[in-house]
């Protein structure tokens, strides 16, 4: 019992000092040409565009209900001109990119490790090593830089859809016309609230892409490995993305 | 002095984890030259090559090409000699996210010396035309039979003209008459661009055609090599039922504990 505990541990330790190497000669390869272009194109526009769609639902549905559930709540003392302001900063600073991080962890990270960990199982990793092409420059990197920039420019423009539905939500849906709703949301907003927003999409789009790309890389054992190390993409990925918010967010606040 | 031989291994061991692999393989192949290795399946031939070409590290022994060890060499200096590889993967290996054409172009547009567009379609075509299938080019590799994707990894091996090949059973499931074609082509690398192929086969006869020398993987081990005559007419038991494909012998005992 106690050593199977113990040699789980040591597992643990020893592919968390491996995720780290891994990162950190991930980034040292930003750095170094050459530098894959065209590949960059590729993944901005899989990874970005094509996620347009899942981040914008995402969001307009939980500034939604967010304003639904604090307007039933603030109406309660007639408190309903706050709304618009705690929308705002609930949505830039925690539900877009924590919600719509989720999302592409779901969405970006399990398709990186799917395809990089086919792509080891059926040994094209090593046909690339073997054309002296570094998969480290050539697949990874191009995934990195295009997460990490895309997250937050998906995420900023969720966070106008999401006050979009709030407004939405009360002034059409609710028939409850709350006049200059966008003022009081930026009234109340500090450029900060929309900064430390992006500097956790920021970080989330850097745990979805190294998650995804090293589970990928270092899946084993055929279809049935492709399978496991992309749910545990997702696993890892969501629980980083949860965790290191509550670290962010003392930091940011 | 004489110039150190081109591929030199010695004493070369490998475990993955209590699966001892490699047990001390010894190797020297010169320029030029044409090495066949037969062995029984899971004898440990596709990890061997994995080493020729440093893409697995020696647990102990020494793989040396030209005179350098793979062991010793950085980052850049271990891409820059594999630059002088070509191989050809027994998975096939293809990249499916790319066609044919940006398949076998890959190597062509990966090296230093950079080939203009209309060499590098001269090239492609060259190579298609070569393997017997000219005009597949704008394929994906999902819509190529096994034999036929087998053949465009046989291309992209040879694209870069490499000064040596190494082929992990290129003609397994191909039928006798591309069998005897890519075994050809093997030949013609050897005798016009003076370059050193290392095959592996199950294939008697194709063995016989291409090779200068043999070797017989056994156990993790090379345990008989000689000239291409004085192989194929020892009476070294396990060669012998290797060769005579007969079911009772030595060799018997191995293939099937695995
Ligand atoms: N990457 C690997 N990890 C663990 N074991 C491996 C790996 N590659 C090969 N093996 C093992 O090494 C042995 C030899 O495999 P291989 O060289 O592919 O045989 P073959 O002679 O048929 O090409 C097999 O027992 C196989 O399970
Ligand atoms: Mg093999």
């Amino acid at each position: 019992m106690l050593s199977a505990l113990g040699s789980q541990v040591l597992a643990f330790t020893e592919s968390a000092g491996k995720f780290s190497i891994f990162t950190a000669r991930a980034m040292a390869a930003v750095v170094r040409p050459p530098f894959e272009l065209r590949e960059l194109m590729k993944q901005l526009e899989r990874i970005g565009v094509a996620s347009f769609p899942v981040v914008a639902v995402t969001c307009l549905f939980t500034g939604m209900v967010f304003t639904l559930q604090t307007y039933d709540g603030f109406a309660r003392f007639q408190a309903e001109s706050y709304v618009p302001g705690i929308l705002g900063v609930a949505l830039l600073r925690e539900l877009a990119p924590v919600i719509g991080g989720l999302m592409m962890a779901g969405r970006v990270g399990s398709a990186m490790a799917a395809e990089l960990g086919t792509m080891r199982v059926t040994r094209q990793i090593d046909a690339m090593e073997v054309m002296a092409t570094d998969p480290l420059q050539y697949l990874v990197v191009p995934r990195l830089l295009a997460t990490v920039v895309m997250l937050p420019l998906l995420i900023a423009m969720g966070d106008l859809i999401g006050i979009w539905g709030g407004w939405y939500l009360i002034n059409v849906v609710m028939d409850a016309p709350l006049p200059g709703f966008f003022d009081r949301v930026f009234e109340f907003l500090e450029p900060f609230d929309f900064w430390s927003g992006m500097i956790k999409s920021l970080f989330f789009g850097l745990i979805i892409a190294t998650v995804g790309c090293y589970k990928g890389l270092t899946t084993r054992g055929g279809a049935e490995g492709v399978g496991t190390n992309t749910t545990n993409a997702v696993v890892y990925a969501s629980l980083g993305i949860l965790v290191s918010d509550f670290f962010l967010t003392r930091m940011l606040t | 002095m004489e110039e150190p031989t081109f591929v030199q291994v010695q004493d070369l061991h490998k475990s993955f984890g209590a699966n001892h692999v490699l047990r001390g393989v010894n190797l020297a192949v010169g320029r030029a030259e044409s090495l066949v290795i037969l062995g029984g399946s899971g004898a440990g031939k596709s990890v061997f090559l994995s080493h020729l070409i440093g893409l697995m590290q020696a647990d102990r022994g020494s793989v040396t090409i030209d005179g350098q060890n793979w062991a010793e060499l950085d980052r850049g200096q271990t891409y820059d000699l594999r630059t002088r590889f070509g191989m050809s993967f027994q998975e096939g290996a293809l990249f499916d996210s790319m066609t044919v054409y940006d398949n076998i172009a890959f190597p062509l547009r990966r090296q230093t010396s950079k080939m203009g567009k209309g060499e590098i379609k001269d090239r492609v075509a060259e190579c298609l035309e070569t393997v017997g299938m000219p005009g597949i080019a704008q394929l994906m590799p999902s819509e190529l039979s096994g034999g036929m994707r087998r053949r465009v990894g046989f291309a992209r091996a040879i694209a870069l003209k490499p000064e040596i090949l190494l082929f992990d059973e290129p003609t397994t499931g191909l039928d006798p008459i591309m069998t005897t074609v890519l075994g050809e082509v093997i030949i013609q690398m050897r005798e016009r661009l003076q370059a050193t192929t290392i095959t592996i086969t199950h294939d008697i006869s194709s063995a016989k055609m291409i090779a200068n020398r043999v070797a017989m993987m056994f156990k993790g081990e090379l345990v008989h090599q000689a000239p291409r005559d004085a192989f194929f007419n020892c009476d070294d038991p396990i060669v012998r039922q290797f060769v005579d494909g007969k079911s009772q012998g030595p060799a018997t005992e191995a293939l099937i504990k695995r």
